[in-house]
């Protein structure tokens, strides 16, 4: 019962947690903070795999930015009468949606059970990548999808500001 | 030992920086006072009313905690938490002495300026939980300002970073012989003005207006809640001016005192401009802060960027040319802005 | 020990929690945070193979890095299409918002 064990299985379980809490519940902004609250968590299994870059990044990108976002747009197009409920579930589809995604987890994990994966032992003695590792390969071997990110946000720049922008 | 000394050095920072609030909000006082020639404290404590922040404390400690009925009561109590212990992270991992570290994370850097963005997380939560309209629509208000600095704020320590090609906080340091201030002023200048937003303080303060919107995001919260804001405020204080010390002023370099010594003058120093800028300037508006923000402080620190970039690429030794470029920016910006006022 | 096996059921669970959250709920921004959740599962999935199949390229890593950053961007879009969405109907209910249906 390493540390790590122990860190995984709490963080996983309130991980878990915190999704059923964001499909399952009726208030709407605990929803948004659950959502928050979720990301920082998989942020911490980040640096349990020792992807201590990405854990800053899902961080800052998701918890800084996104969660920002989804607030603004609550205050401004959400249900200006309760602003703190008023989110139900689809009861009709209740069933259906369970079956689908019980199946697909299912079947997921059977795949998995089936498989040889490689022991833990050979990942545990490897060093954990530093940053530089993470520029170097970025900068040669992945330069090209780099760029093509750029003006990905690039684009979604502009089309968030003429989509959403005021229609004077 | 060696795994025991991490949390001894956590422990000090915190009591240190404990200890320094008392210190810090008298001084506070006392210059704003002395700028418009009155005296400041003067009752508590003998000495110029030195214990006036511990008196402050006390009667916070002794408020009666009001929860109103209609918030979210899960929400309303953890905001200040939210906002509170990252900030305490970041002041975890900043190294004070060559030795005085709790650890030098590979991210270091990073690890801040990801974190520094629940502080205005914070600010929503407190603002929306409330349930009250004039605190929602500061909390949005202060979150937008700070958003929009967050950029300058990231893209000025992209340019230190390029220059010590490392995000490890003590590989900037010892990279240093001379100050980055005086190779990367427009960095220095951008990361001033960005770290003022980002601390709400004075002349940018509007979200936490004390003279005139009664308290922003958190007017409904009394005693030792707000009080927690505001001592989160105090930690984030702490946490950028040391960044700041660290990343443009040479950290704990200097010539013949010790290197905590060194690290605290120029610690406070920074501190003491803090202040006396906040009595300064009048308050800027809202929308002149946005205008500042997002088509001055953004183009300069991409600016930034791109002539760090081209100089250490194309130049051999880039230190030189790079101070002096910048520099004329500076000296012609300033020119400018002289010939537009008159 | 953690071992792959972990993770990878650890993001299988989030994704169909992700799934089901995506056909029940109405609201359009919970349908949002249900993708959002979805996208994540699978970035845990990727950095768990990059930290024990390959750890000496780091594909997973890196590949992750692209996705959070698309993924943010495709939830400013998707937030700004709602924003419009709102203004023209006045709801955020997706069942209200069938103009296209025959």
């Amino acid at each position: 019962m390493t540390g790590q064990t122990i860190a995984f299985y709490l963080i996983a379980a309130i991980l878990v947690f915190g999704a059923l809490y964001i499909v399952t519940s009726k208030n709407i902004m605990r929803a948004v903070f659950m959502h928050l609250f979720a990301m920082v968590m998989i942020a911490g299994i980040y640096v349990l795999l020792s992807a201590e870059f990405l854990a800053a990044m899902q961080i800052l990108v998701y918890a800084g930015a996104v969660t920002t976002m989804i607030v603004f747009s609550l205050m401004l197009a959400g249900n200006q009468d309760s602003p703190t409920g008023g989110v139900s579930l689809d009861n009709k589809k209740k069933l259906p949606a369970l079956l689908v995604s019980g199946g697909l987890f299912l079947t997921v994990v059977f795949m998995i059970a089936g498989q040889k994966w490689p022991s833990v032992e050979k990942a545990a003695g490897l060093a954990a990548p530093s940053v530089a590792a993470i520029g170097r390969i970025i900068f040669s071997r992945y330069v090209l999808p780099f760029e093509v990110i750029g003006f990905l946000l690039l684009a979604a720049l502009i089309g968030v500001i003429v989509v959403a922008g005021r229609e004077e | 030992m060696a795994l025991v000394w991490p949390f001894i050095i956590a422990l000090g920072v915190i009591i240190a920086i404990l200890t320094n609030i008392v210190f810090f909000m008298w001084a506070e006082f006392k210059i704003a006072g002395r700028v418009v020639d009155r005296y400041g404290p003067m009752e508590t404590g003998r000495f110029h009313g030195w214990l006036q922040s511990v008196a402050d404390v006390i009667k916070f400690l002794g408020k009666e905690d009001i929860i109103p009925a209609n918030v979210d009561r899960l929400i309303f109590k953890i905001a200040p938490f939210v906002g509170f212990v990252p900030v305490v992270m970041i002041t975890m991992a900043i190294p004070y002495t060559a030795k005085l570290i709790v650890r030098d994370l590979d991210i270091g850097v990073f690890y801040i300026v990801a974190l520094s963005s629940f502080t205005f997380i914070s600010m929503i939560m407190g603002g929306w939980a409330s349930g009250n309209r004039f605190g929602f629509l500061g909390a949005f208000r202060a979150a937008g300002q700070l958003l929009a600095y967050e950029l300058p704020l990231g893209l000025s320590i992209a340019g230190v970073v390029m220059l010590s090609s490392t995000l490890r906080l003590m590989g900037i340091v010892e990279d240093q012989t001379v100050w980055n201030f005086a190779i990367q002023p427009i960095g220095f200048l951008v990361f001033l003005v960005a770290m003022q937003v980002e601390l709400q303080r004075s002349p940018f303060d509007l979200a936490v207006a004390e003279s005139e919107l009664v308290a922003g995001y958190a007017v409904e919260y009394s005693g030792m809640r707000f009080a927690l804001f505001q001592v989160g405020e105090f930690f984030g204080l702490w946490g950028l001016s040391s960044l700041f010390v660290i990343l443009f002023l040479g950290g704990w370099h200097g010539p013949f005192l010790p290197d905590i010594v060194w690290f605290f003058i120029k610690f406070y120093a920074v501190f003491l401009f803090l202040a006396f800028s906040r009595v300064s300037v009048p308050r800027v508006r809202p929308d002149q802060l946005m205008a500042l923000g997002w088509k001055v402080m953004l183009p300069a620190a991409l600016l930034n960027i791109l002539i760090t970039a081209a100089m250490i690429i194309l130049v051999p030794h880039y230190k030189i040319p790079l101070a002096l470029t910048e520099f004329a920016i500076v000296i012609a910006a300033l020119f400018l802005m002289r010939r537009a006022v008159k | 020990m953690v071992s792959l096996q972990h993770y990878l059921v650890l993001s299988t669970i989030l994704f169909a929690i992700g799934a089901y959250g995506i056909m029940v709920r109405r609201n359009a921004i919970l349908i949002l945070i249900s993708i959002e959740l979805m996208l994540n599962a699978v970035n845990i999935n990727m950095v768990a193979f990059a930290r024990f199949v390959t750890p000496e390229t780091l594909a997973g890593q890196v590949f992750t890095i692209f996705a959070i950053a698309s993924g943010a961007a495709e939830v400013g879009i998707g937030l700004a299409i709602i924003l419009l969405v709102y203004r023209g109907r006045a709801t955020v209910n997706v069942d209200e918002i069938d103009l296209l249906k025959w």
